[in-house]
């Protein structure tokens, strides 16, 4: 027999594991119930509807959390031809409106996916950029500091990978410690220009470890960073916006990096 | 030629054909005793001119190895600055040296004549293929700065793929063209070493190391002989069938 103390303790044991669990796992589960309604939306609604930028085939759906009730969205997203068929006025509606054009009925599509897909919407989710995706122009001080510390190794990438200056040089005046290995960076900002530059740091210019055993990178901000220090080589003009709480009680730096 | 071939099949093709090489050498050598000594006598000749070839070329080796063994240290020492160019500017006097000598060693090579002809070629292909591999070290140290620091983030892993049998080709076909010649020339003296008569060292380190190792091995067993030859004397049934005539 387990005395009855035991027996509590167990159970508190387990109780404190599932706790502890749960908290690990929800953060986790939201980040990629985000990433999943994410997917859809490129999936399957670009092609016909925007986000905020007028009517394509379909209606803007920037709003329409507020439009609409969540049953009934959840109801037309399922079954559109249903919801029409079944004289819906506000179906009906929109069928006229857009030129009889119908929703393909995306019933393969669970309620909780949907709800995802809404709080997505919801949250102005397809309006929100990736840290990398801003252009350098907007980079604080600290982040074009933070873009020289990592490309020169002062600060170490979250992934563990090599700092750009192992292989590359980015200009005269920078340590001597530039590699060779690779093309000078200086103007690698001008060629690429913002975009094909946040692509081209998706992932690794050579296969190298540790990028080639753990199958990570940059992290957003970091490729940000150094997307920025690198536009600032390049003789772009940013500013370097300083952030509106730390320029409280603080002389604001005049750049980024010396 | 393909880099598949290159970097995947020949590094295997390379270290077959050294240890098949070696092993016939040996099987040879153990008929052919006072040959060996002559062609580690003539190795001796060529070799034995200075000490500063031979601590070079082992250096050489260590660093390497070091390299394969140690990246994450390597890495961490290259933190700083100054080590970094400390242990560059010195990679690279230990490699200059080592072309020098092993220059005059060629010269040297060229002067001399005797021994079979195979034995000649095979020391000359010999030669020139390590000086390929070190000239294509110093030139790909001079002209990319830092090998040490992304030589372990590319050559290790490479040289680690290969000990574990899934060879990562595009770790070392992505590198430039002078790296990729130091690493397939290496693999290439490797392959050539049994063909000459420097190998004759390595025969006689392997007899030395078998024989050093086969010492503990031989006294066990012939202790254990021994032991057993006691016992059998001690229990032999004709003790027992005969008990009056003991």
């Amino acid at each position: 027999m387990i005395p009855k103390s035991w027996r509590s303790l167990r159970r508190a044991a387990c109780f404190a594991i599932l706790t502890i669990f749960a908290c690990l796992t929800i953060p986790v589960l939201a980040a990629s119930d985000a990433a999943g309604a994410k997917t859809i939306f490129r999936k399957r609604c670009t092609a016909c509807h925007t986000f905020g930028k007028g009517v394509k085939v379909g209606p803007d759906l920037k709003g329409v959390t507020e439009r609409r009730t969540r049953d009934w969205l959840l109801r037309f997203i399922r079954s559109s031809s249903g919801t029409i068929q079944s004289g819906d006025p506000t179906a009906t509606k929109l069928f006229r409106e857009f030129k009889q054009e119908r929703m393909p009925d995306w019933d393969d599509l669970s309620p909780e996916q949907i709800a995802s897909i809404l709080d997505y919407f919801a949250l102005n989710g397809p309006e929100q950029k990736e840290p990398d995706e801003r252009h350098a122009i907007t980079a604080t001080a600290d982040e074009l500091k933070m873009g020289r510390d990592l490309f020169h190794g002062s600060v170490r990438l979250t992934h563990g990978g090599r700092a750009c200056d192992t292989c590359h040089s980015i200009g005269a005046g920078e340590p001597v410690r530039d590699g060779s290995l690779g093309p000078d960076l200086s103007s690698v900002y001008r060629r690429y220009q913002d975009r094909a530059l946040t692509d081209y740091l998706k992932r690794p210019c050579f296969l190298r470890d540790p990028e080639v055993s753990t199958n990570h990178y940059l992290s957003p901000q970091e490729s940000f960073a150094l997307k920025a220090y690198m536009a600032q080589r390049a003789g772009l003009a940013i500013a370097a916006v300083v952030p509106p709480k730390e320029t409280a009680g603080k002389t604001a730096p005049s750049n980024g990096t010396k | 030629m393909k880099a598949s071939f290159l970097f995947q099949v020949w590094p295997y093709a390379a270290v077959a054909l050294f240890a098949i090489g070696i092993l016939i050498r040996y099987a040879f050598a153990r008929k052919q005793a006072d040959r060996v000594a002559s062609d580690l006598a003539e190795s001796w000749a060529l070799f034995g001119h200075g000490r500063l070839l031979p601590f070079s070329l082992l250096m050489l080796l260590l660093g390497h190895l070091a390299g394969l063994l140690y990246p994450t240290k390597i890495l961490l020492w290259n933190s700083v600055p100054f080590r970094l160019y400390a242990l560059e500017v010195l990679a690279f006097g230990i490699g200059f040296s080592a072309l020098v000598c092993w220059t005059f060693l060629m010269l040297r090579q060229l002067g001399r004549s005797g021994g079979s002809a195979l034995r000649q070629v095979g020391d000359t292909v010999f030669l020139s293929l390590l000086f390929v591999s070190l000239l294509s070290g110093l030139l790909t140290a001079a002209r990319y700065r830092w090998g040490s620091s992304w030589g372990v983030s590319t050559l290790t892993p490479y040289g680690l793929s290969l000990w574990r049998g899934k060879p990562a080709v595009a770790l070392v076909a992505g590198m430039p063209f002078m790296v990729q010649v130091h690493v397939f020339s290496g693999f290439v003296a490797l392959a050539a070493l049994p063909f000459t008569r420097i190998s004759s060292i390595l025969i006689v380190a392997i007899r030395i190391g078998i024989s050093l190792a086969a010492k503990p091995i031989s006294a066990v067993t012939g202790r254990a002989r021994r032991m057993l030859e006691m016992a059998l004397r001690r229990h032999h049934p004709t003790t027992w069938i005969w008990p009056e005539e003991d």
